[in-house]
């Protein structure tokens, strides 16, 4: 379940998770959120890791001091745009 | 488009990542080493960033938003922009805590709340899990 990045220390790297809001709050839906909370079955999806880099990884970069790097999509989070500035097909 | 390409070393070999055909756009015709994938992190980018500037006092801060491209066959076009925020921390500490609050911040500016790993019951939020999952000691550094 968890993959391991070798980029990172070992231990000490974390993954980000994010529970996107649920689309509306009804009746329905909140039974379904508690069944899912019950039973563990909520989809969260990974956006991101952060952790100390690898020390192999700062060699390769020609870094003699210690990093910590943080990354993660902001795609979750953007607002609704024109389509023509969009992905989207 | 020039600051979204690098080198395939940077983007696989470099953070020990090992490239298995299905995540980087690469170019067929690249005109140097520097222009062979599209990256599909932003991290190799930074971490040059810092090697350039070697000379800078101490600690280095530094950050970049902007456009990652993976490979997605589903689509006619084969490739998907994602807009990715990255920071690193450079100094005579590591500074977990200095990312980590980073996160925090961003988050709190995006109105995420940070829930906890094991709350299944939370609408939304976002919360960080060890990466190398079932040991939850801090190892020994030997």
């Amino acid at each position: 379940m968890h993959s391991k990045d070798p980029a990172f220390f070992p231990g000490r790297a974390a993954t980000i998770y994010y529970r996107a809001p649920p689309p509306k709050q009804t009746a329905i839906s909140v039974i379904k959120n508690d069944i899912q909370a019950v039973f563990h079955t909520k989809k969260d999806t990974q956006i991101g890791t952060l952790g100390i880099l690898h020390p192999s990884v700062l060699e390769k970069f020609e870094i003699s001091y210690p990093c910590s790097a943080l990354e993660f999509s902001l795609e979750p989070f953007k607002k609704q745009m024109q389509k023509i500035w969009t992905n989207e097909d | 488009m020039f600051a979204l390409q690098c080198s395939h070393e940077e983007n696989f070999e470099f953070l020990n990542h090992k490239d298995d055909g299905t995540t980087a756009v690469k170019i067929a015709n690249p005109k140097s080493l520097e222009f062979q994938v599209v990256r599909t992190s932003l991290i190799p980018g930074l971490l040059k960033t810092i090697r350039e500037n070697r000379s800078h006092p101490l600690p280095i801060k530094i950050f970049e938003t902007s456009d990652v491209v993976f490979k997605d066959l589903s689509r006619e076009r084969q490739a998907r922009n994602v807009r990715h925020a990255a920071a690193v921390w450079c100094n005579k500490t590591a500074g977990f805590e200095v990312v980590h609050g980073m996160l925090d911040r961003a988050m709190k500016m995006l109105e995420v709340p940070r829930i906890g790993s094991e709350d299944f019951q939370a609408g939304t939020g976002y919360y960080i899990k060890e990466s190398s999952g079932a040991c939850s000691t801090i190892p020994s550094l030997g």
